[in-house]
């Protein structure tokens, strides 16, 4: 009888082989001492693993990672409008809520957008993506000019211009959100798609919460100077465009020149 | 634009808050301790955020994450070469254990040898251990996870796990 490997055992107790073959391995293990206890060491790893990390799973989030994911609120207003919406239903639970609040967003985020009133809680890259102002302005603003986009009480200026793999057209900005003492600055790339106008595909902020410890410092990334130039470089073909070829481009509605 | 943006980011943040013990854990297993972990979750957690354009909807949003954890530790260890071998424990997670004096020596020492254990393995090594009989994944989804056959993962982690049954119970 050919020698069973460990890789087959450890299939075998993982679930992994067919029925043909679990079989097989079943009817040999009944008859085969030394196989069992090959089998049983790679359960026991199992099952010691489990208990040696079961503490993640055990224990509530830490408040820190909630507010990196979340921002300033963790329990932001959609929690809030679907924990209200949920409360007004028969059943309440939580997921169902979460999801209600985001669902909502779309027939709310209409009306709150053209009243010009942003919701606090709402995030910034959110906010920029569905701006009219901001398209407009990476349609036709020279890098190095500095335009103020009243929403967002923010300095725009596009840093530069240049094509991706796909050689789509894609801008590199920084927003000076309350420029003055205490102003932030946040960067990122916009892309522009045929007929579709600008996505948002990069969008880096500084973390405005004071977390009291070395947060993440512990891991910046390997070379880190500012992640959103890293990531213009690693999207970049060619070099970024001159003055004068930014300058047609959008004189021509940004089509391609010849 | 606006519409498809904004149902994009609130999903994907919800979606990332009801991961967040999956991916504390995975980063546990790569780590020496709980602290460790939780900035290298932190920093997970910012990089997919101003990434998360990139991510498409459909495709595994767990897997992208692992992904980006396993990555942010591999830059670490390139980038900071000190080696540390004295290993913090999780003290307060030993002390909660006094059901009889037997089983807190017990309990403390299955903790402690397991994760020092792991700390003898190789990340790729602790990775695929952690995607398979920590969080349940197939050889398949881990391979595809990690970007590497299921043959060096089914080879590797019988390798990784007879090993670490020999550190443990020796």
């Amino acid at each position: 009888m050919q020698p069973i490997s460990d890789e087959t055992i450890m299939a075998y107790v993982d679930g992994e082989l067919d029925q043909e073959e679990a079989e097989q391995i079943a009817r040999a293990l009944e008859t085969d001492p030394e196989l069992r206890d090959r089998a049983r060491l790679f359960r026991e790893s199992t099952a010691m693993l489990r208990e040696a990390y079961s503490r993640p799973l055990e224990e509530e989030v830490p408040e820190r990672l909630l507010r990196t994911v979340r921002g300033r609120m963790t329990r932001s207003w959609t929690d809030r409008l679907g924990e209200f919406l949920a409360s007004l239903l028969p059943r309440k639970q939580p997921a169902f809520a979460a999801a209600l609040g985001c669902v909502l967003i779309l027939g709310l985020g209409l009306i709150l957008y053209f009243s010009s009133f942003p919701p606090a809680g709402m995030d910034r890259a959110s906010r920029l993506a569905g701006s009219n102002a901001f398209s407009r302005a990476l349609e036709t603003l020279p890098s190095g000019r500095r335009l103020l986009l009243q929403e967002f009480h923010s300095e725009l200026i596009v840093l530069r211009t240049f094509q991706d793999r796909e050689l789509r057209f894609c801008r590199q900005f920084e927003m000076i959100h309350d420029p003055g003492p205490g102003e932030t600055i946040s960067g990122g790339i916009a892309c522009r798609n045929q007929g579709d106008g600008w996505s948002l595909v990069f969008f880096h902020e500084p973390a405005r919460i004071d977390t009291g410890n070395s947060g993440s410092a512990g891991f910046e990334l390997a070379g880190s100077g500012d992640p959103v130039d890293a990531e213009a470089e690693a999207m970049r073909t060619g070099p970024p465009l001159t003055p004068e070829q930014e300058a047609q481009l959008i004189a021509t509605g940004w089509e391609m020149t010849p | 634009m606006a519409r498809k943006m904004r149902h994009g980011a609130c999903a994907f943040r919800d979606e990332l808050v009801t991961l967040l013990p999956r991916l504390r854990r995975f980063a546990l297993s790569l780590c020496r301790n709980m602290e460790e972990a939780d900035d290298l979750v932190q920093a997970a957690c910012e990089r997919a955020l101003a990434r998360q354009h990139q991510w498409r909807p459909g495709s595994r949003l767990d897997s992208w994450l692992f992904r980006i954890i396993y990555n942010l530790m591999l830059d670490r260890k390139k980038s900071m070469r000190h080696k540390n071998p004295h290993i913090p424990l999780d003290e307060e997670r030993l002390a909660a254990r006094t059901i009889n004096g037997v089983r807190t020596l017990e309990a403390r020492w299955q903790l402690e040898s397991v994760m020092a254990a792991m700390e003898r393995l190789r990340q790729q090594e602790r990775a695929i251990i952690s995607l398979v009989c920590l969080d349940g994944m197939s050889y398949r989804e881990a391979a595809d996870t990690l970007q590497i056959p299921v043959g060096t993962v089914m080879s590797r982690l019988a390798r990784a796990r007879k090993r670490l049954h020999a550190l443990v119970t020796a």
